[in-house]
């Protein structure tokens, strides 16, 4: 699909559709949710499309829009250590069996439903219990696999600040995965 | 939670997992884990550890269908209103505009917290006593802070309503409070208020 590239609003959609989906899984991986990632992506997309007289045409959009997005989730996280948030997994007021809510699972197909629950639920829990930074990090490095230079440059901080806060948060990982006794994790 | 023996730094350990150092270091390394089960189990879980994210890559995660043309029409409207719908870097979701008039007011109350405290600006016509609450007109309190708010919108309101509930706590006369030519603290408040 041809966009004229003196229209800004086409050229940023287009731009966008091409790496959607890794942006979407990259915010719900940040998030730990499908309605915290759509409203990262959403404050994203806003901070990005305001300032998309700024890219430089020719340069990588991705790598550009994932800067906006992890500023965006690092800031949106400072904003709620103010606010009090109600957990799903809290138990329901009044409900004296204590069983927490419950969001049915519409995924019909049963090797992704076992994947999510065997895999990408405990792996997930262990992400979200992660500070911001350090799983923010860990997703860029070991979900995404960039390189070290590609996440400085994203995070706005030296190579060596990469390294020894990957090594953290890889460690803080590992010592939730001991704790919950994941699978091959003792 | 075991770590490694220490006679290599994990944060080494954990970079050589990902290929990041030199020649030596990494063949230095690999000697070393040959002898030291601590070192070779910590490189172990950070191996697999990193083979359960990258797996996460392989779960189907896609936005609702409306979600996208949603963002679109959001990103282009919020850039049509320009700065107000901007969201500052601090994170608020307040306007720059709407936080910058917030924290003039906050100085602005500070300058006149001040002026109030160092007796400067006597806002009553009626020294204030808890001593004196019986003889306390409160009348002449409210009228004397109704002339001031008019004058000054970020008068203590707060300062007005700790002077009333002393007064009706010590069974001082409320006469005229509630009198048609005196003003009522709900008229005060509302014509201290400011409008956009």
């Amino acid at each position: 699909m041809s966009v004229d590239p003196t229209d800004d609003s086409a050229l940023f959609e287009s731009l966008v559709a091409r790496h959607q989906d890794r942006l979407y899984r990259v915010a719900y991986r940040m998030a730990g949710s499908h309605d915290e990632a759509q409203d990262l992506l959403q404050d994203a997309l806003v901070e990005a499309y305001q300032a998309f007289h700024h890219f430089r045409r020719g340069t990588y959009f991705d790598k550009w829009i994932y800067k906006i997005m992890s500023h965006t989730f690092i800031d949106g996280t400072r904003v709620k250590k103010r606010l009090r948030f109600e957990s799903l997994d809290d138990p329901v007021a009044g409900d004296e069996t204590g069983s927490a809510r419950e969001i049915p699972d519409s995924e019909s197909d049963p090797s992704v439903r076992m994947m999510r629950e065997e895999l990408a639920e405990p792996v997930q829990d262990a992400l979200n219990a992660l500070p911001p930074e350090f799983r923010l990090i860990l997703i860029l490095a070991d979900v995404e696999e960039m390189s070290y230079e590609e996440i400085s440059e994203m995070i706005g901080c030296p190579i060596g600040t990469v390294r020894s806060r990957l090594h953290r948060a890889r460690a803080q990982m590992r010592a939730c995965l001991i704790k919950s006794k994941y699978r091959d994790f003792n | 939670m075991n770590g490694g023996c220490g006679k290599i730094r994990e944060e080494v350990l954990s970079a050589y997992v990902d290929g990041m150092a030199d020649g030596a270091t990494l063949r230095a390394i690999a000697a070393h884990l040959l002898d030291c089960d601590a070192c070779k189990a910590l490189v172990a879980d950070f191996r697999h550890q990193q083979g359960l994210l990258r797996q996460l890559k392989a779960e189907p995660l896609s936005a609702p269908p409306e979600f996208w043309a949603n963002a679109y029409r959001v990103a282009r409207l919020s850039k049509s209103r320009g700065s107000q719908s901007a969201r500052p870097r601090f994170g608020f979701s307040w306007s720059v505009p709407q936080f910058a008039g917030i924290a003039l007011a906050a100085v602005v109350g500070a300058v006149i917290g001040s002026q109030v405290q160092f007796g400067r600006v006597d806002i009553t016509s009626v020294p204030v006593s808890r001593q004196a609450g019986p003889s306390l007109d409160v009348s002449t309190l409210v009228r004397a802070h109704a002339d001031y708010a008019s004058q000054q919108p970020l008068a203590d309101n707060a300062h007005l309503t700790m002077v009333l509930s002393d007064a009706s706590a010590q069974g001082s006369p409320s006469d005229g409070l509630l009198a048609a030519d005196a003003p009522t603290l709900g008229s005060v408040m509302n014509a201290s208020a400011t409008s956009d």
